[in-house]
């Protein structure tokens, strides 16, 4: 059965229909708030609690659009939700306790079979960008949605995404390399040529 | 850079990165080192789910739903008549409330009975008509009569509507919780 029947069939009450459309979107959706968050219990949580949210705002669905980036849009917000109450109550308890809050703890066997050594450099690296820069990289390569999607997902402008996805790559590619920018990004070459290819489109000279 | 690694410009354009790139040897390292973030991305597992994700969703639902006040339909005339009632209600009481405290019970008895003198009416009946007028006044503005029955109602109803709605939907999303 396709998307849009079920979708009908949910708001009709269906809640096996909503079954289905969580079976067919809980990999992408549960992958999207690990990626987001960090952590395997906490995107879990917020997993669910994106397609309670889903479905209980499910006649706000414009079914002209498509019901993935409609999803998508409704975890991300919430995962950056969490980030910021998280951010709220350990600046809090970090003001209390003066323990480091960047220690989870020991990682539960979900996160060990998944992280080998480069997985978790890259979740780490990852993990250190600006929310909103995470977002996008994670819709791009994790979701694979095309630039439309993600301008739909995120509400930006073309403009700004283009921008977003360029500093974050450039960011990740910094905290990969230990926190050194390549040389070009030292000097600002970088923006320097991206520039141009926003621009005229004419490459000359750095 | 950025839109090359997407596939996003044209021949042209991608000509001219690639020659410039070719000629630029700090430029290179950066595209060399953005290829290598592109890399890692693409090559990221998905993470595997535990099985009873779809279950426990469903779940959460349902609780939800057990807990929630079944969706009733009201009228709109109905919500609209019942806010104008609280309102007016409400409004009634305030507007009492200000006669009573600010315009003294004195001042309607003497307004009164100096309109009755005028109006050539006898002192002594005066005096009764508008004594009689006082203290149905003050009949009218003690908290037991109709009119602050009705807005003390209104606004009862008004606040009680308002937390039960909010008990019942923070009792629900916790216990979905």
């Amino acid at each position: 059965m396709d998307e849009g029947a079920l979708v009908t069939r949910a708001l009709a009450g269906d809640q096996q229909a909503f079954a289905a459309l969580v079976e067919a979107y809980q990999v992408p959706v549960y992958n999207l708030s690990y990626r987001m968050l960090g952590n395997a219990a906490e995107a879990e949580d917020a997993a669910q609690e994106a397609f309670l949210r889903a479905y209980l705002q499910l006649k706000t669905y414009d079914p002209a659009k498509r019901f993935s980036t409609w999803l998508f849009s409704i975890a991300a917000h919430y995962c950056i939700d969490q980030l910021r109450r998280r951010r709220f109550s350990w600046s809090t308890l970090e003001s209390l306790t003066g323990r480091d809050s960047q220690d989870h703890g020991a990682l539960d066997p979900e996160e060990r079979a998944l992280n080998n050594e480069e997985g978790r450099e890259l979740q780490r690296a990852l993990m250190l960008l600006p929310e909103n820069y995470r977002l996008v990289l994670i819709l791009r390569y994790w979701q694979d949605l095309s630039y439309e999607e993600i301008m739909a997902v995120t509400r930006i402008s073309e403009s700004a995404l283009k921008t977003r996805l360029h500093r974050a790559r450039e960011m990740l590619a910094e905290k990969m390399r230990g926190g050194r920018a390549t040389p070009a990004m030292a000097q600002g070459l970088v923006q320097a040529v991206n520039r141009k290819e926003e621009g005229d489109g004419v490459l000359s000279e750095c | 850079m950025s839109l090359h690694l997407d596939g996003l410009l044209s021949s042209e354009e991608s000509a001219a990165l690639e020659n410039h790139l070719a000629r630029c040897s700090t430029c290179w390292e950066h595209w060399q080192a953005l290829q290598h973030i592109d890399r890692r991305l693409r090559e990221a597992p998905l993470v595997a789910l535990s099985g009873d994700f779809v279950p426990e969703v469903m779940r959460r639902i349902s609780l939800y739903q057990g807990f929630a006040l079944p969706a009733v339909r009201v009228p709109g005339w109905a919500i609209l008549g019942a806010s104008a009632l609280a309102v007016v209600s409400s409004a009634a009481w305030v507007v009492f409330a200000a006669i009573s405290v600010y315009w003294q019970m004195d001042t309607v008895w003497y307004l009164g009975l100096s309109a009755l003198k005028s109006a050539g009416v006898a002192l002594a009946v005066a005096d009764a008509l508008t004594l009689t007028g006082r203290s149905l006044l003050s009949e009218l503005l003690a908290p037991t009569t109709v009119a602050g029955l009705v807005s003390l109602s209104g606004l009862s109803v008004l606040v009680l509507g308002l937390w039960l709605r909010l008990v019942t939907r923070y009792s629900a999303w916790r216990r979905a919780a």
